[in-house]
This record gives C-alpha cells, structure tokens and sequence, in this order.
C-alpha cells in the first residue's frame, strides 16, 4: 500500500517536471501570442518517431526497432514542407546516395537535361518542368505514356486537376514535394523569360 | 492547436516515463512466444503450408519436413530456456519454409504480374519510340536505320512473350527502351521547350479562369487544415475576402451563362485576386 | 520496487497507450511523416497490424525508380494487391527484403507494425484535405472486393 502510494506520487511528480520542462523547451503550454511562425505547425510535432506518431502500434515489438525520421533527416537540406526535407538538394549536394539499381550500388542514373515551360496567364510567374531533377529519380515509363504523352501540345495541365491527385499530383501532394510549395514549379518570372534566362526549378 | 501540443507533451512524459518496451529478458520472451504461434501456424496451418501440400513436388515436402524439426528443436530449446538459441532455430524454421513455398510455386500468380509488368513496359516503348521519330524530324536527323532496329527488337520481344519465354522478351525489350531512351537524350540534351499560353477563344480563356479560381479555393482549404494556429481576426479577414470572392464568381457564372465571356472572364480575375488577399493573409507566400 | 508498484505502473502506461490513440483520432491529422502509406486491404480481415510502408526511409536508400518501375509498383497505395506468398516469390518487397539487399520477410513485426484499424492510405496526400471522401473511396477502390485465396502466411502473427 505504502508502494503504490509512493509510486503514485512519483509518477504524478516526474509527469508534471515532464511536462513542463517540455512545454518550456519547445515553448508550448498556454498559446504565446508572440511565438515565430505562429499560425504554421511547431518543429516540435514535426518528424515523430514511429512509436508516437499514431499511425504505428506503439505495443508491437516491431515498431521501437524503427528509426526515427527525425534522426535520419538531421544532416539533409531543409523545405519548408511535406518531410521538411530538400530531396534534390539532398541528392545533388550527395547527401544521401539513393542506389539507381536495387542491387547494383554503382549504377548512375543518365537524367535528360532539357526543361519545358509552361506559360500561365497573369502575373504568376511560369512552370519550369525539368526533366533533370526527374529523371535522377524516375524512369521515363513512370510518366509516360500513363501520365503525360511525350508530344508537343498534348497534355493540358489543370492546377485544380494536380490539388486532386491527378498528373503532376500523383507524386505531388503525396510523396514529393507538396502542392503549397507554389514557387519551386512557378520559377520563370515573367520579365526574365523575356531575356531567355531559364531558371533552374526544382531547387 | 494547443490541445494538440499539450498532447505531444503528454506524450513525450508518458514516453520518458514508461517506455513501451518491456525489461529485455521479458519482449524477447514475449515476442519469442509470438513467433513460435507463427511459425506452427505458417509450417502447418497457412495458405503457404497449404500450397506445399498441393503441390505435391517432393522437394518441397523435403523441406517442409526440415523446417518441422527445426520447430521442433525450438520447442525444445524453449523449454530449457535457451531463449536465442530457440529464436535461431525458428529464424531458420521460417527460412526453410519460405523455400518450400518456393519449390512448390505457384508460377501463374508471379507470370501475371510479369506480364503487367511487360505490358507496360511496351506501351512505354511505344510512346518513346513515336517520340524519337518526331523529335528526329525536329532535327533534321535521319533516324531511319535506328527505327527500323527498333521495330525488330519490339517484335522480337512480343514474339518471345507470345511463345511464353517472359524472363528473355523483357530483356530484349528492355533493350530497345534502353536504347531509345539514349538516343532521345541525345537529341534533347540542353532543349528548353516552351509551351505558350494562347487561346482559341473568349469562351476557352473563361474556362481558364473558372479552373484557376478553383485552384486558389482548394489551395485556401488545404491550407486551412495544415494552419495549426487559430487566430479569430485574420480568420474574420480571410472570409470576408472569401465572401467577395464568391459574389464576384456567381456573377462571372451568370456572364458567361449570357455568353459574355469576356465579362466573365475579367469577374473571376477579380475573384481570384480576392483568394490570393487571403492565402497571402494566411502566410503562404504566392508568387507573382 | 515492489511487483505490485510494478503492476500498478503496467497499468497506467496500458491506460495511457489505450487512452492517446483514441485522443488521436478526434484530431484528424495525425504525426505520420509525409507520404507514410498504410496498407491494410486483408491485414484487418486476417487479424494482423496492417503494414505501414515509411517512403522517407526508402528514399534515403534508392530512387523512386526502383521500386516504381523495376519492381512494377503502382503509384496508388493499396492498388498493388501485394501478399506474402508474391513476396516470398521475390515479387514486389521481396525483390530486396530477401535477406540479401534487406533483412528478409520473418521480421514480420518491422513491417506489420500499423496501429490495427487504419485504413489504406498515403499519409498528409492533398486530396485527402480538399476531399476526404473521394480520397477514402480511391483507397477502397484500390482494394479487392474479397482476400485472395493466397492468405498471407504471416497472417497469424504480430497479435498478442
């Protein structure tokens, strides 16, 4: 009886240390009016390990042996979304060296350097589609001819299409980069097309 | 959201304070009793002991018979409380076991998926091919001698599938993809191909419009469930703008319903204007 | 301490573990990491965690090609109608996690580690926020309408 009375206090006391300790560090508890980023999602809920991250089944034995996204992505470039991982950079800066080949190690990639633009009206600067950063990751046959024939004029794009899933939003908005990241596609600026300068996109 | 965060704090005391993970002697006991339930039931009971008894490929009985001692063996290890030494056992159990599976496969499931596979592998050829042809046109290069190439080894590889050599028509195709793919990066090294924007008509550019209004609407609900903050005010502000939004695009509706495209279309640029006020507002940064 | 303050602890932690999943669901996004899928077309029918495939850890390791065009995996979570015996056959997963690439599929419990009830999806997918309906249905159309005869053999683990 003495125990678990003892045991209870214990608990209770470390749960409060706990807690606060972690609302002081992450700056949580009570909503600071004045905290950076206010309306965007805490570092502090990014990147959960497995076994709290509500999708895993924290009892499995399995799922403690899994690593945390958290560790993995600590040296990679950031973004602002999806993982908060820059995968191209990550790749061009060889952060990770992701095997082209499942079991040949040395295998390279051969990416196709040539970029499409897609004018849109208005201000909003233009898509700089490149097959570059693509094709480092990608065959040719995952897009086409399923996504996109490879032919001048035949694939209308709908923005509204790509937010539902379709087209470029196969992969983004699921896997690569999400859909709110407006200005890794819409890289041209109007007045710079006109003198030819390409912007590279995907950075 | 702060019952979210207090959550996350929750979480993270219940974490330092009571680790999921049992003493160690206790999960491997407990996760060793797991695995031997699963391997009696994969060695005698499942779908995979089921087909090696179908099968009726002595090999694979052979191996069956192996991993049945080996359970065995485990079972014995167990009982002495040589706990690794039974974890091993049931490891190689399983292993044995998955190359009875094997020796008794069931070939028609993997060639149906292979044959998928090489299905879409073709239509992909197919589309790089049309492609090559015309990029080559583009050029001015004579690409003749290469097409025909292709075209043989296309159909050399449908030959080979239709006589049901799958494993060696993939390799001949993957042959000529290969060989497509390079040459159209050759050809394309360095291009920037541009895709103007112009309509055919008023009636065209509205359309235009109706989809980039749609856009920016869908983009203000995404964000909206990824904002984390609550903030009364700028939530106030954001509907406000959302409201003259959709007032200016029932008009634009009702324009082109009279076929006044080109009034239409100038209304749902204003709407538009009016989302972009308030994805800005809400801290995405908009370009343009 | 004592067995009974060690009881008694065992107690609270399993309240606790019982109690946030259920906390979880009211708040509908949950701390997956972007692009986490959960496949669960027979996992729940067969009694086992369904499995949760992390595509951030993948990507480390190999490009998307790999796996969406060498090894013929669709661009649709659950549309792949994977089970255990195509991969023990070496198709799908098994291409790697043989014991030579990867460790091999007896880890059953390193794949089948999904909290039992969550249903076949990419995780944080934008449809999912614009249309949570259509999303749920593209997940449920992506699955069979029965388990195929081909039980998965490692149906029976993973469950205490």
């Amino acid at each position: 009886m003495k125990h678990r009375t003892l045991a209870g206090r214990f608990v209770a006391a470390a749960a409060t240390v706990v807690i606060c300790a972690g609302a002081a560090a992450t700056g949580l508890g009570a909503a600071d009016p004045n905290s950076f980023n206010r309306l965007l999602a805490s570092p502090s809920e990014r990147n959960a390990p497995p076994t709290l991250d509500g999708i895993h089944d924290p009892q499995n034995p399995g799922t403690a042996l899994l690593q945390s996204p958290k560790a993995a992505f600590e040296l990679l470039p950031k973004s602002p979304g999806g993982n908060y991982v820059n995968w191209v950079k990550a790749v061009q800066e060889d952060k990770i060296q992701p095997r082209y080949d499942r079991l040949d190690a040395n295998a390279k990639p051969i990416p196709l350097d040539m970029n499409i633009v897609r004018e849109v009206k208005g201000s909003m600067p233009d898509v700089v589609y490149p097959h570059k950063q693509h094709t480092e990751w990608l065959d040719c046959a995952n897009c086409h001819p399923s996504l996109f024939v490879p032919k001048k004029g035949a694939n209308p794009i709908s923005m509204a299409e790509i937010l539902l899933g379709q087209k470029c939003g196969v992969c983004h908005g699921k896997v690569a980069f999400p859909v709110t990241e407006c200005a890794r596609c819409h890289s041209l600026p109007k007045q710079k097309k006109d003198q030819q300068a390409v912007a590279p996109a995907g950075k | 959201m702060d019952t979210r965060r207090t959550l996350l704090c929750l979480l993270g005391a219940a974490w330092v304070l009571f680790p999921p993970a049992l003493p160690a002697q206790e999960v491997d006991r407990a996760a060793l009793l797991l695995q031997v339930d699963f391997v009696h039931k994969l060695i005698e009971e499942s779908s995979a002991a089921k087909q090696v008894e179908e099968a009726g490929i002595p090999e694979a009985a052979e191996l069956r018979a192996t991993a049945r001692e080996l359970y065995e063996q485990a079972q014995q290890e167990l009982k002495a409380e040589a706990l690794p030494a039974a974890k091993a056992l049931l490891d190689s159990a399983t292993k044995k076991m998955f190359e009875a599976v094997r020796a008794a496969g069931k070939d028609e499931v993997v060639a149906e998926k292979r044959g998928v596979d090489f299905d879409n592998r073709l239509a992909s050829l197919d589309a790089l091919v049309k492609a090559l042809g015309e990029i080559s046109k583009e050029k001015g290069k004579d690409s003749a001698a290469l097409l025909a190439q292709l075209a043989e080894q296309r159909a050399s590889a449908v030959s080979l599938r239709t006589s049901g050599d799958l494993g060696k028509a993939r390799t001949v195709l993957d042959g000529a993809y290969q060989q497509t793919r390079q040459s159209i990066e050759e050809l394309r090294r360095g291009d920037t191909l541009v895709r103007s924007l112009n309509f055919a008509s008023k009636k065209e550019e509205y359309a235009y419009e109706l989809d980039r209004n749609d856009t920016h609407r869908m983009l203000l609900e995404v964000l909206s469930k990824e904002r984390s903050g609550e903030d009364k005010g700028l939530e106030e502000m954001v509907q406000k703008l959302v409201a003259t939004a959709n007032e200016k695009r029932s008009q634009a509706e009702h324009e082109a319903s009279m076929q006044r495209f080109e009034n239409g279309i100038a209304l749902l640029e204003e709407a538009t204007t009016q989302l972009i006020r308030a994805l800005r507002l809400s801290g995405t940064y908009i370009p343009g | 301490m004592s067995t009974t303050s060690r009881t008694r602890l065992r107690k609270t932690r399993l309240i606790l573990f019982l109690l946030l999943p259920a906390t979880m669901l009211v708040h509908a996004p949950t701390f997956a990491e972007y692009g986490d899928v959960v496949i669960n077309n027979f996992s729940d029918g067969a009694g086992i965690r369904p499995v949760v495939f992390p595509h951030w850890f993948h990507r480390i390791r190999f490009r998307c090609k790999v796996c969406h065009s060498d090894l013929g995996f669709k661009f649709q979570a659950g549309g792949n109608q994977i089970n255990m015996l195509k991969i023990i056959d070496g198709e799908y997963c098994g291409g790697c996690h043989n014991g030579e690439v990867a460790w091999s599929v007896e880890n059953c419990q390193l794949c089948h580690s999904g909290a039992t009830g969550t249903r076949t999806q990419v995780h944080h997918n934008t449809l999912s926020k614009l249309d949570p309906a259509s999303a749920a249905k593209a997940a449920t159309t992506a699955a069979p309408p029965e388990a195929p005869a081909n039980q998965p053999p490692a149906a029976n683990q993973g469950r205490p």
